[in-house]
């Protein structure tokens, strides 16, 4: 049959895809809401925070150990417990032992086969 | 009449999308390749970002995701096999959040994942414009990104500029300065999404283009999200979204689509 209404020039998408969107909106914003009151659930948010990261790592000769030369280049160091497990992992590779202090912290000995336990305050 | 076309892509629209997508996988691929993250996989460097879910793989397969991604960047930015292109992506992609967890390679999944749901490649239609609620989707995960940032950023205090304080970029930047930047952070994010969705629709590109090439310059690595949401703004540059109603056209009495 000749339709002489006005029709619109896009082709129709399938109703099942229109759905699936649908659920996918509804879970998207379910679990940004969720992210937004639980600190540990990654969402959008952008280096909102960043801790003040300071340290001193020496070897067991007193020499400096940055911690960055064990870091990817594109790795933005933001929080405490992160450059604890940097730490632990030099500790654990690397000849040891290592002094450790963060700031507004007492100073520890770092030893292999303890590292993990050792840099924690 | 009042209508929201967040599904009405144009092919202009669809060809920059894919060309920037196409950018964001290569630049991703080369800021993995320059920033050592081989080094992570042969045990050298610390497993930045490792979720344990997943264990480290070797650098063969390590190898394998980036052949993947810089295949499917190539194919996209040359508009050539964008279908097999967006596939490809998407199961580097997958690959890559295994092993190391990011908000960028987060976003980039996200928008390949809805990319993936209906795949339209420019060269193989004649429309100018195409129907896609996969598209709608992009669009609103854009105002999402914008809209979830501003309410953690708020909520955790960022305006009060001490987290740009602390960035190493910006170390150098007077400390009088770190309020009113985060607050014009805050606005940005606001501004671009309404932007965008209004006739202003290049300027809140222009504002995207530069808040995210603030970011980039602040923080190493990231130029991948910023290339990520300029792919998803481009999606906005043409035709209203709000308050103009889709084209129609008085089909030829012989159309196949005079289905209504």
């Amino acid at each position: 049959m000749l339709s002489t209404g006005v029709v619109s020039a896009y082709p129709k998408p399938s109703p099942r895809l229109r759905s699936l969107c649908r659920a996918l909106l509804f879970l998207n914003l379910a679990y940004l809401s969720a992210a937004l009151f639980t600190d540990a659930l990654p969402g959008w948010k952008m280096f909102e925070t960043v801790e003040h990261v300071e340290y001193v790592l020496n070897n067991s000769r007193g020499e400096p150990v940055d911690v960055h030369s064990v870091l990817p280049r594109s790795a933005n160091l933001i929080d405490k417990a992160q450059l604890r497990r940097v730490v632990a992992f030099i500790c654990e590779h690397q000849p040891g032992p290592f002094w450790f202090q963060e700031a507004g912290q007492r100073g520890r000995w770092l030893r292999r086969g303890s590292c993990g336990a050792d840099v924690q305050p | 009449m009042f209508n929201l076309n967040l599904e009405v892509v144009t092919l202009r629209q669809l060809r920059w999308f894919y060309r920037l997508l196409g950018a964001a996988l290569g630049a991703r691929l080369l800021t993995d390749a320059f920033s050592g993250i081989w080094r992570v996989h042969t045990g050298e460097f610390f497993p930045w970002r490792h979720l344990p879910v997943f264990p480290l793989y070797s650098t063969g397969f390590l190898a394998l995701e980036w052949a993947l991604l810089g295949a499917a960047s190539l194919a996209l930015l040359s508009g050539f096999a964008q279908r097999v292109a967006l596939r490809l992506a998407l199961l580097a992609l997958a690959m890559g959040l295994s092993q190391r967890y990011s908000n960028q390679n987060a976003l980039l999944f996200i928008v390949l994942v809805f990319s993936n749901l209906k795949i339209a490649a420019p060269h193989a239609t004649t429309e100018e414009e195409l129907r896609l609620p996969n598209f709608g989707l992009i669009r609103l995960q854009l105002l999402l990104v914008y809209g979830f940032s501003v309410l953690n950023k708020l909520t955790h205090g960022f305006q009060s500029g001490a987290a740009i304080g602390e960035l190493s970029a910006l170390k150098w930047l007077s400390p009088r300065l770190l309020t009113p930047l985060a607050w014009s952070v805050l606005a940005l994010e606001v501004l671009i999404p309404l932007l965008l969705c209004s006739r202003l629709a290049r300027w809140g590109l222009a504002f995207a283009i530069l808040l995210h090439t603030g970011f980039a310059l602040a923080l190493p690595g990231i130029f991948t999200f910023s290339l990520t949401m300029w792919a998803m703004a481009a999606l906005f540059i043409g035709p209203p979204l709000i308050g103009q109603p889709p084209r129609h056209i008085t089909p030829m009495p012989s159309s196949p689509r005079a289905d209504l």
